[in-house]
Protein backbone atom coordinates (compact mmCIF):
# COMPACT_ATOMS: atom_id res chain seq x y z
CA UNK A 1 0.00 0.00 0.00
CA UNK A 2 2.54 2.36 0.93
CA UNK A 3 4.73 1.44 -2.01
CA UNK A 4 2.10 2.32 -4.19
CA UNK A 5 0.91 5.23 -2.39
CA UNK A 6 4.72 6.49 -3.31
CA UNK A 7 4.92 5.54 -6.86
CA UNK A 8 2.06 7.23 -7.93
CA UNK A 9 3.46 10.91 -6.36
CA UNK A 10 6.84 9.52 -7.88
CA UNK A 11 4.84 8.38 -11.28
CA UNK A 12 3.04 11.96 -11.17
CA UNK A 13 5.99 14.60 -10.59
CA UNK A 14 7.89 12.84 -13.21
CA UNK A 15 4.79 13.02 -15.78
CA UNK A 16 4.72 16.38 -14.91
CA UNK A 17 8.36 16.83 -15.91
CA UNK A 18 8.32 14.75 -18.75
CA UNK A 19 5.09 16.85 -20.90
CA UNK A 20 6.50 20.18 -19.76
CA UNK A 21 10.03 19.16 -20.94
CA UNK A 22 8.35 18.41 -23.80
CA UNK A 23 6.41 20.92 -25.37
CA UNK A 24 8.95 23.50 -24.16
CA UNK A 25 11.34 22.00 -26.67
CA UNK A 26 8.89 21.49 -29.61
CA UNK A 27 11.12 24.05 -31.38
CA UNK A 28 14.19 21.83 -31.14
CA UNK A 29 12.61 19.32 -33.92
CA UNK A 30 14.98 18.91 -36.64
CA UNK A 31 14.95 16.32 -39.61
CA UNK A 32 18.83 16.79 -40.13
CA UNK A 33 21.57 19.02 -40.29
CA UNK A 34 21.35 19.23 -44.19
CA UNK A 35 18.07 19.72 -44.36
CA UNK A 36 17.11 23.10 -45.98
CA UNK A 37 14.50 24.21 -43.61
CA UNK A 38 15.19 27.87 -43.18
CA UNK A 39 12.42 30.21 -41.59
CA UNK A 40 12.47 33.43 -41.65
CA UNK A 41 13.76 36.71 -43.98
CA UNK A 42 14.98 34.86 -46.79
CA UNK A 43 15.95 36.12 -50.86
CA UNK A 44 17.77 38.71 -49.16
CA UNK A 45 19.72 39.76 -52.07
CA UNK A 46 17.04 40.59 -53.87
CA UNK A 47 15.75 42.99 -50.77
CA UNK A 48 19.03 44.23 -49.74
CA UNK A 49 20.13 45.57 -53.88
CA UNK A 50 17.14 47.52 -53.59
CA UNK A 51 18.15 48.99 -50.26
CA UNK A 52 21.71 49.90 -51.47
CA UNK A 53 20.22 51.18 -55.06
CA UNK A 54 18.05 53.62 -52.80
CA UNK A 55 20.78 54.46 -50.60
CA UNK A 56 23.05 55.24 -53.36
CA UNK A 57 21.08 56.86 -55.54
CA UNK A 58 22.80 60.12 -57.10
CA UNK A 59 25.58 60.12 -55.16
CA UNK A 60 28.82 60.77 -56.40
CA UNK A 61 31.01 58.51 -54.22
CA UNK A 62 29.83 55.38 -52.85
CA UNK A 63 31.46 53.90 -49.77
CA UNK A 64 31.09 50.03 -49.19
CA UNK A 65 32.99 48.01 -46.50
CA UNK A 66 34.15 44.20 -47.71
CA UNK A 67 34.29 41.22 -45.19
CA UNK A 68 35.04 37.76 -46.57
CA UNK A 69 35.68 33.92 -45.03
CA UNK A 70 33.43 34.44 -41.87
CA UNK A 71 32.84 30.91 -41.38
CA UNK A 72 32.60 29.51 -38.12
CA UNK A 73 34.22 32.65 -36.84
CA UNK A 74 30.69 34.51 -35.09
CA UNK A 75 32.00 35.95 -32.16
CA UNK A 76 35.07 37.62 -34.32
CA UNK A 77 32.21 38.36 -36.79
CA UNK A 78 30.12 39.92 -34.46
CA UNK A 79 32.89 42.54 -33.88
CA UNK A 80 33.81 43.47 -37.26
CA UNK A 81 30.21 43.89 -37.61
CA UNK A 82 29.82 46.60 -34.47
CA UNK A 83 33.15 48.54 -35.75
CA UNK A 84 31.63 48.62 -39.48
CA UNK A 85 28.59 50.17 -37.63
CA UNK A 86 30.61 52.89 -35.69
CA UNK A 87 31.69 54.18 -38.99
CA UNK A 88 27.92 53.62 -40.10
CA UNK A 89 27.97 57.35 -41.32
CA UNK A 90 30.72 56.62 -43.89
CA UNK A 91 29.61 53.04 -44.95
CA UNK A 92 27.22 52.45 -48.04
CA UNK A 93 26.52 49.10 -47.55
CA UNK A 94 28.61 45.73 -47.37
CA UNK A 95 30.02 42.74 -49.77
CA UNK A 96 30.33 39.60 -47.71
CA UNK A 97 33.40 37.99 -50.34
CA UNK A 98 32.23 33.91 -49.70
CA UNK A 99 32.53 31.63 -47.06
CA UNK A 100 29.54 32.50 -44.67
CA UNK A 101 29.82 28.62 -43.66
CA UNK A 102 32.44 26.07 -43.10
CA UNK A 103 30.19 22.83 -43.49
CA UNK A 104 27.15 24.29 -46.14
CA UNK A 105 25.19 23.65 -42.97
CA UNK A 106 21.66 25.33 -43.31
CA UNK A 107 21.81 26.59 -39.46
CA UNK A 108 25.20 27.67 -40.14
CA UNK A 109 23.69 30.23 -42.77
CA UNK A 110 20.45 31.04 -40.20
CA UNK A 111 23.65 31.62 -37.14
CA UNK A 112 25.90 34.11 -39.84
CA UNK A 113 22.50 35.70 -41.03
CA UNK A 114 21.56 36.46 -37.04
CA UNK A 115 25.24 38.29 -36.70
CA UNK A 116 24.63 40.10 -40.19
CA UNK A 117 21.55 41.23 -39.27
CA UNK A 118 22.73 43.93 -36.84
CA UNK A 119 24.31 45.49 -39.50
CA UNK A 120 22.90 48.73 -39.91
CA UNK A 121 23.42 48.85 -43.37
CA UNK A 122 22.44 46.41 -45.90
CA UNK A 123 24.52 43.56 -46.91
CA UNK A 124 25.15 41.42 -49.98
CA UNK A 125 27.05 38.17 -50.05
CA UNK A 126 28.43 35.75 -52.80
CA UNK A 127 28.45 32.24 -52.62
CA UNK A 128 32.14 30.82 -51.46
CA UNK A 129 33.02 27.24 -52.27
CA UNK A 130 32.39 26.14 -48.27
CA UNK A 131 28.93 27.61 -48.63
CA UNK A 132 28.16 24.83 -51.83
CA UNK A 133 29.02 21.77 -49.52
CA UNK A 134 26.07 19.44 -48.82
CA UNK A 135 23.07 21.28 -49.93
CA UNK A 136 24.85 24.36 -48.93
CA UNK A 137 24.19 25.89 -52.35
CA UNK A 138 20.26 24.92 -52.02
CA UNK A 139 20.31 26.71 -48.50
CA UNK A 140 22.31 30.05 -50.36
CA UNK A 141 20.07 30.22 -52.79
CA UNK A 142 16.70 30.11 -50.43
CA UNK A 143 18.58 32.62 -47.74
CA UNK A 144 20.19 35.14 -50.47
CA UNK A 145 18.80 33.74 -53.84
CA UNK A 146 20.96 33.79 -57.16
CA UNK A 147 24.48 33.14 -57.15
CA UNK A 148 25.14 35.67 -59.92
CA UNK A 149 23.03 39.07 -59.64
CA UNK A 150 24.21 42.77 -60.20
CA UNK A 151 23.01 46.15 -59.15
CA UNK A 152 23.60 49.67 -59.74
CA UNK A 153 24.83 51.85 -57.01
CA UNK A 154 24.35 55.14 -58.81
CA UNK A 155 26.82 55.22 -61.12
CA UNK A 156 28.64 51.95 -59.94
CA UNK A 157 27.77 48.53 -61.50
CA UNK A 158 28.54 46.09 -58.71
CA UNK A 159 28.45 42.34 -59.55
CA UNK A 160 28.55 39.65 -57.74
CA UNK A 161 29.66 35.98 -59.39
CA UNK A 162 30.21 32.02 -58.41
CA UNK A 163 33.61 31.43 -59.42
CA UNK A 164 33.79 28.18 -57.02
CA UNK A 165 34.38 26.27 -60.69
CA UNK A 166 35.70 23.07 -58.55
CA UNK A 167 32.62 22.45 -56.73
CA UNK A 168 30.54 21.74 -59.69
CA UNK A 169 32.97 19.65 -61.63
CA UNK A 170 31.78 20.74 -64.97
CA UNK A 171 27.78 19.96 -63.80
CA UNK A 172 27.61 24.07 -64.04
CA UNK A 173 28.42 26.68 -65.95
CA UNK A 174 30.89 28.18 -63.29
CA UNK A 175 31.52 31.16 -63.90
CA UNK A 176 28.46 31.73 -66.03
CA UNK A 177 29.63 33.92 -69.14
CA UNK A 178 26.10 33.84 -70.33
CA UNK A 179 24.81 36.11 -67.45
CA UNK A 180 28.08 37.80 -67.73
CA UNK A 181 27.28 38.36 -71.15
CA UNK A 182 23.36 39.83 -70.51
CA UNK A 183 23.92 41.52 -67.85
CA UNK A 184 26.57 43.97 -69.67
CA UNK A 185 23.70 44.53 -72.23
CA UNK A 186 21.55 45.59 -69.49
CA UNK A 187 23.63 48.46 -68.01
CA UNK A 188 22.16 51.63 -68.00
CA UNK A 189 23.63 54.56 -69.46
CA UNK A 190 24.18 56.44 -66.64
CA UNK A 191 26.07 53.72 -64.63
CA UNK A 192 29.61 54.05 -66.07
CA UNK A 193 32.25 52.22 -63.26
CA UNK A 194 31.92 48.34 -62.33
CA UNK A 195 33.20 46.41 -59.60
CA UNK A 196 33.24 42.83 -59.76
CA UNK A 197 33.15 40.38 -56.64
CA UNK A 198 33.78 36.69 -56.06
CA UNK A 199 35.27 34.11 -54.09
CA UNK A 200 37.53 32.74 -55.64
CA UNK A 201 39.99 34.72 -57.79
CA UNK A 202 41.59 33.68 -61.00
CA UNK A 203 44.93 31.81 -60.44
CA UNK A 204 43.26 30.19 -57.59
CA UNK A 205 43.19 26.24 -57.67
CA UNK A 206 38.78 26.31 -57.11
CA UNK A 207 38.89 28.77 -60.38
CA UNK A 208 38.20 27.04 -63.65
CA UNK A 209 42.28 28.34 -64.73
CA UNK A 210 41.50 27.24 -68.11
CA UNK A 211 38.79 29.85 -68.68
CA UNK A 212 41.06 32.45 -66.88
CA UNK A 213 42.04 34.54 -70.06
CA UNK A 214 38.38 34.78 -71.54
CA UNK A 215 36.96 35.19 -68.16
CA UNK A 216 39.59 38.48 -68.14
CA UNK A 217 38.39 39.56 -71.21
CA UNK A 218 34.86 39.47 -70.27
CA UNK A 219 35.05 41.06 -67.05
CA UNK A 220 37.07 44.11 -69.10
CA UNK A 221 33.78 44.20 -71.23
CA UNK A 222 32.33 45.49 -68.67
CA UNK A 223 32.12 49.85 -68.42
CA UNK A 224 35.48 50.81 -66.56
CA UNK A 225 36.30 47.65 -64.81
CA UNK A 226 38.07 49.20 -61.80
CA UNK A 227 39.29 46.00 -59.76
CA UNK A 228 37.48 42.94 -58.84
CA UNK A 229 37.26 41.82 -55.29
CA UNK A 230 37.77 38.51 -53.41
CA UNK A 231 37.91 36.26 -50.68
CA UNK A 232 39.32 32.54 -50.07
CA UNK A 233 42.86 32.60 -49.14
CA UNK A 234 42.45 34.19 -45.90
CA UNK A 235 44.94 37.04 -45.82
CA UNK A 236 44.59 40.19 -47.34
CA UNK A 237 46.79 41.40 -50.74
CA UNK A 238 46.44 42.36 -54.25
CA UNK A 239 46.70 40.13 -56.98
CA UNK A 240 47.38 40.74 -60.60
CA UNK A 241 46.37 37.28 -62.05
CA UNK A 242 46.72 38.70 -65.81
CA UNK A 243 49.96 41.04 -65.16
CA UNK A 244 51.19 44.19 -63.73
CA UNK A 245 48.68 46.48 -66.33
CA UNK A 246 46.03 43.64 -65.78
CA UNK A 247 42.42 44.29 -63.38
CA UNK A 248 43.71 44.10 -59.83
CA UNK A 249 41.61 41.47 -57.56
CA UNK A 250 41.64 42.97 -53.94
CA UNK A 251 42.02 39.96 -51.48
CA UNK A 252 40.10 40.30 -48.33
CA UNK A 253 41.54 38.81 -44.86
CA UNK A 254 39.36 36.09 -43.04
CA UNK A 255 36.70 37.38 -40.18
CA UNK A 256 39.35 35.49 -37.88
CA UNK A 257 41.87 37.94 -38.03
CA UNK A 258 39.08 40.87 -37.52
CA UNK A 259 39.96 42.41 -40.82
CA UNK A 260 38.01 44.08 -43.31
CA UNK A 261 38.10 46.54 -46.66
CA UNK A 262 36.89 49.84 -47.11
CA UNK A 263 36.27 51.48 -50.21
CA UNK A 264 36.03 54.79 -51.91
CA UNK A 265 34.64 54.40 -55.18
CA UNK A 266 34.23 57.63 -57.31
CA UNK A 267 33.46 57.45 -61.40
CA UNK A 268 37.16 57.21 -62.43
CA UNK A 269 38.82 56.59 -59.26
CA UNK A 270 39.15 54.73 -55.95
CA UNK A 271 41.00 53.66 -52.90
CA UNK A 272 41.12 51.36 -50.03
CA UNK A 273 41.76 50.67 -46.59
CA UNK A 274 42.24 48.01 -44.71
CA UNK A 275 41.31 47.83 -41.36
CA UNK A 276 42.80 45.54 -38.71
CA UNK A 277 41.03 45.35 -35.32
CA UNK B 1 30.34 -6.53 -47.94
CA UNK B 2 32.00 -5.95 -44.28
CA UNK B 3 28.97 -7.68 -43.15
CA UNK B 4 28.93 -10.41 -45.18
CA UNK B 5 32.77 -10.98 -43.76
CA UNK B 6 31.88 -10.83 -40.21
CA UNK B 7 29.12 -12.94 -40.28
CA UNK B 8 30.49 -15.90 -41.98
CA UNK B 9 33.55 -15.55 -39.65
CA UNK B 10 30.80 -15.83 -36.74
CA UNK B 11 29.12 -18.68 -38.53
CA UNK B 12 32.25 -20.61 -39.14
CA UNK B 13 32.92 -19.66 -35.22
CA UNK B 14 29.73 -21.40 -34.24
CA UNK B 15 30.23 -24.54 -36.05
CA UNK B 16 33.81 -24.88 -35.43
CA UNK B 17 32.29 -24.82 -31.27
CA UNK B 18 29.42 -27.31 -32.11
CA UNK B 19 31.81 -29.76 -33.07
CA UNK B 20 34.15 -29.10 -30.29
CA UNK B 21 31.09 -29.78 -27.99
CA UNK B 22 30.05 -33.06 -29.84
CA UNK B 23 33.05 -34.22 -29.54
CA UNK B 24 33.56 -34.44 -25.84
CA UNK B 25 29.64 -35.47 -25.69
CA UNK B 26 30.38 -38.07 -28.54
CA UNK B 27 33.24 -39.67 -26.25
CA UNK B 28 31.12 -39.75 -22.96
CA UNK B 29 28.56 -41.18 -25.27
CA UNK B 30 30.60 -43.80 -26.54
CA UNK B 31 29.48 -46.87 -24.41
CA UNK B 32 26.15 -47.05 -25.95
CA UNK B 33 26.85 -46.99 -29.62
CA UNK B 34 23.24 -46.90 -31.66
CA UNK B 35 23.80 -46.93 -35.21
CA UNK B 36 21.75 -43.34 -35.49
CA UNK B 37 25.02 -41.78 -34.16
CA UNK B 38 26.01 -40.15 -36.98
CA UNK B 39 21.87 -38.73 -37.81
CA UNK B 40 22.42 -36.87 -34.15
CA UNK B 41 25.48 -35.50 -34.57
CA UNK B 42 23.87 -33.97 -37.51
CA UNK B 43 20.79 -33.16 -35.97
CA UNK B 44 22.59 -31.19 -33.32
CA UNK B 45 24.88 -29.29 -35.50
CA UNK B 46 21.57 -27.95 -37.37
CA UNK B 47 19.80 -27.24 -34.04
CA UNK B 48 23.11 -25.18 -32.67
CA UNK B 49 23.45 -23.76 -36.36
CA UNK B 50 19.58 -22.51 -35.50
CA UNK B 51 20.04 -21.77 -32.16
CA UNK B 52 22.96 -19.64 -33.34
CA UNK B 53 20.78 -17.71 -35.91
CA UNK B 54 17.54 -17.59 -33.18
CA UNK B 55 20.20 -14.94 -31.06
CA UNK B 56 20.40 -12.97 -33.69
CA UNK B 57 16.81 -12.09 -34.17
CA UNK B 58 15.98 -8.68 -33.56
CA UNK B 59 14.36 -8.42 -30.57
CA UNK B 60 13.28 -4.76 -30.78
CA UNK B 61 11.64 -2.21 -33.20
CA UNK B 62 12.04 1.56 -33.10
CA UNK B 63 10.26 4.72 -34.78
CA UNK B 64 11.41 7.60 -34.11
CA UNK B 65 10.58 11.94 -35.56
CA UNK B 66 13.16 14.29 -35.84
CA UNK B 67 16.91 13.96 -33.92
CA UNK B 68 18.70 15.32 -36.76
CA UNK B 69 18.76 12.08 -38.44
CA UNK B 70 16.02 11.96 -40.61
CA UNK B 71 12.49 13.40 -40.38
CA UNK B 72 10.82 9.66 -39.30
CA UNK B 73 13.00 6.52 -38.63
CA UNK B 74 12.18 3.11 -39.10
CA UNK B 75 14.39 0.46 -37.69
CA UNK B 76 14.99 -2.71 -35.92
CA UNK B 77 17.41 -3.90 -33.58
CA UNK B 78 18.29 -5.87 -30.02
CA UNK B 79 18.78 -4.89 -26.43
CA UNK B 80 20.99 -6.82 -24.72
CA UNK B 81 23.70 -7.34 -21.62
CA UNK B 82 22.92 -6.90 -17.66
CA UNK B 83 20.85 -9.26 -15.92
CA UNK B 84 17.55 -8.79 -17.57
CA UNK B 85 19.23 -8.41 -21.30
CA UNK B 86 18.62 -4.32 -21.30
CA UNK B 87 21.68 -2.51 -20.24
CA UNK B 88 22.68 -2.17 -24.45
CA UNK B 89 20.84 -1.26 -27.45
CA UNK B 90 22.13 -1.53 -30.93
CA UNK B 91 19.44 -0.08 -33.39
CA UNK B 92 19.68 0.33 -37.36
CA UNK B 93 17.35 2.69 -38.67
CA UNK B 94 16.31 3.84 -42.36
CA UNK B 95 14.86 7.21 -42.23
CA UNK B 96 14.32 10.16 -44.98
CA UNK B 97 15.03 14.07 -44.97
CA UNK B 98 12.19 15.89 -47.06
CA UNK B 99 12.91 17.89 -49.89
CA UNK B 100 11.94 21.24 -47.96
CA UNK B 101 13.81 24.10 -50.35
CA UNK B 102 16.68 21.58 -51.68
CA UNK B 103 16.46 19.81 -55.27
CA UNK B 104 15.71 16.24 -53.71
CA UNK B 105 14.82 14.42 -50.55
CA UNK B 106 17.20 12.11 -49.21
CA UNK B 107 17.20 8.47 -47.14
CA UNK B 108 19.13 8.32 -44.57
CA UNK B 109 20.88 5.46 -42.52
CA UNK B 110 21.44 5.52 -38.63
CA UNK B 111 23.14 2.97 -36.85
CA UNK B 112 22.62 3.67 -32.67
CA UNK B 113 24.39 2.32 -29.74
CA UNK B 114 22.79 3.57 -26.58
CA UNK B 115 23.13 2.61 -23.09
CA UNK B 116 20.40 2.44 -20.48
CA UNK B 117 21.86 1.85 -17.18
CA UNK B 118 18.82 2.26 -14.64
CA UNK B 119 15.37 0.94 -14.46
CA UNK B 120 13.12 2.20 -12.05
CA UNK B 121 9.41 0.36 -11.39
CA UNK B 122 6.57 2.34 -10.68
CA UNK B 123 3.93 -0.34 -11.03
CA UNK B 124 4.91 -4.16 -12.22
CA UNK B 125 3.66 -2.58 -15.70
CA UNK B 126 5.20 0.72 -15.85
CA UNK B 127 8.31 1.69 -15.68
CA UNK B 128 10.78 5.13 -15.98
CA UNK B 129 13.85 4.78 -17.21
CA UNK B 130 15.79 8.35 -16.48
CA UNK B 131 18.54 7.86 -18.48
CA UNK B 132 19.59 6.83 -22.14
CA UNK B 133 22.44 7.86 -23.53
CA UNK B 134 24.78 6.80 -26.38
CA UNK B 135 26.38 7.43 -30.27
CA UNK B 136 24.69 7.77 -33.03
CA UNK B 137 26.50 7.27 -36.50
CA UNK B 138 24.18 8.86 -39.60
CA UNK B 139 24.47 8.66 -43.48
CA UNK B 140 22.44 10.58 -45.62
CA UNK B 141 22.99 9.27 -49.35
CA UNK B 142 22.78 11.87 -52.40
CA UNK B 143 24.77 12.66 -54.92
CA UNK B 144 26.22 15.62 -53.09
CA UNK B 145 27.47 14.18 -50.14
CA UNK B 146 30.82 12.07 -49.82
CA UNK B 147 31.93 10.23 -47.52
CA UNK B 148 35.67 11.03 -47.97
CA UNK B 149 36.21 14.44 -50.05
CA UNK B 150 35.97 13.75 -54.16
CA UNK B 151 39.64 12.64 -55.79
CA UNK B 152 39.88 16.22 -57.49
CA UNK B 153 40.49 18.24 -54.02
CA UNK B 154 44.41 18.05 -53.01
CA UNK B 155 44.64 16.08 -50.37
CA UNK B 156 42.94 16.40 -46.80
CA UNK B 157 41.27 19.84 -48.44
CA UNK B 158 38.00 19.58 -46.78
CA UNK B 159 39.49 17.59 -43.39
CA UNK B 160 35.11 16.59 -42.79
CA UNK B 161 32.44 13.87 -44.28
CA UNK B 162 29.63 15.64 -45.42
CA UNK B 163 27.95 12.82 -45.65
CA UNK B 164 28.46 11.07 -42.11
CA UNK B 165 27.57 12.53 -39.29
CA UNK B 166 28.41 11.50 -35.36
CA UNK B 167 25.72 12.39 -32.78
CA UNK B 168 25.71 11.98 -29.06
CA UNK B 169 22.63 12.18 -27.12
CA UNK B 170 21.14 11.82 -23.68
CA UNK B 171 17.21 11.23 -23.17
CA UNK B 172 14.64 9.39 -20.86
CA UNK B 173 11.83 6.75 -21.39
CA UNK B 174 8.27 5.89 -19.95
CA UNK B 175 8.17 1.97 -20.55
CA UNK B 176 4.60 -0.08 -20.51
CA UNK B 177 4.75 -3.44 -20.21
CA UNK B 178 1.93 -5.38 -21.53
CA UNK B 179 1.04 -7.76 -18.62
CA UNK B 180 1.89 -11.51 -19.29
CA UNK B 181 -1.56 -12.67 -19.82
CA UNK B 182 -2.50 -10.12 -22.19
CA UNK B 183 0.35 -9.82 -24.50
CA UNK B 184 -0.48 -10.46 -28.01
CA UNK B 185 2.19 -8.96 -30.29
CA UNK B 186 4.79 -7.36 -28.18
CA UNK B 187 6.10 -7.35 -24.94
CA UNK B 188 6.65 -3.87 -23.79
CA UNK B 189 6.10 -0.11 -25.42
CA UNK B 190 8.33 2.49 -24.81
CA UNK B 191 7.89 6.56 -25.29
CA UNK B 192 11.15 7.67 -25.50
CA UNK B 193 12.46 11.78 -26.09
CA UNK B 194 16.20 12.24 -26.71
CA UNK B 195 17.93 15.35 -26.85
CA UNK B 196 21.34 15.05 -29.49
CA UNK B 197 24.15 17.52 -30.57
CA UNK B 198 26.03 16.29 -33.88
CA UNK B 199 30.22 16.83 -34.45
CA UNK B 200 29.73 19.78 -36.85
CA UNK B 201 27.19 21.32 -34.82
CA UNK B 202 29.80 21.02 -31.71
CA UNK B 203 32.47 22.29 -33.27
CA UNK B 204 30.57 25.78 -34.34
CA UNK B 205 29.53 25.80 -30.81
CA UNK B 206 32.93 25.52 -28.63
CA UNK B 207 34.62 28.63 -30.12
CA UNK B 208 31.65 31.04 -30.29
CA UNK B 209 30.24 32.89 -27.49
CA UNK B 210 27.60 34.11 -29.93
CA UNK B 211 26.05 30.27 -30.29
CA UNK B 212 24.38 28.78 -27.19
CA UNK B 213 23.48 25.59 -26.63
CA UNK B 214 20.00 25.85 -27.29
CA UNK B 215 20.76 26.77 -30.97
CA UNK B 216 22.78 23.19 -31.20
CA UNK B 217 20.62 21.18 -29.57
CA UNK B 218 18.00 18.77 -31.55
CA UNK B 219 15.52 16.34 -30.01
CA UNK B 220 13.71 13.66 -31.61
CA UNK B 221 10.61 11.55 -30.22
CA UNK B 222 10.42 8.11 -30.70
CA UNK B 223 8.55 4.48 -29.90
CA UNK B 224 10.43 1.24 -28.98
CA UNK B 225 8.16 -1.76 -29.04
CA UNK B 226 10.12 -5.02 -27.48
CA UNK B 227 9.37 -8.25 -29.51
CA UNK B 228 10.66 -10.21 -26.30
Amino acid sequence: MLKSQFSIFNLRSSLIYFLSFFFASCDLIEYHPYDVNIDGPVGLTATNCYLIEHICAGKDTVRFAQISDSQRFYDQTERVVNDINSRADSIDFVIHTGDLTDFGLPKEYIWMRKVLSHLTMPYICVIGNHDCLGTGEAAFSRMYGADNYSLNASFLHIVGLNTNAYEYDYSKNVPDFSFMKQDILSIPDSVSTTVIAMHVAPGMFLFNDNIAEYFDQVCRSYPNLQFCICGHDHHSAVLYPFGPDGTPYIQCDDIKSCSYIIYTVTRNSYRYEVVQL
Amino acid sequence: MVICLIMSVMVLSSWGKVGDTLNIEHLTANTKLDNKRSLDYYEKRVEAYRRFWRGLIPNQARVQYGGSVGAANLGLGWHYGGKDKRLWETDFMFGFVPKSSAPEAHLTFTLRQSYVPFRLHFFDWLAWEPLSTGLICNTVFGKSFWVSQPTRYPNKYYGFSTAVRLHAFIGQRLRYEIPQQQRKYVKAISFCYEISACDLYLVSYVPNRNISLRDILSLSLGIKVDAF
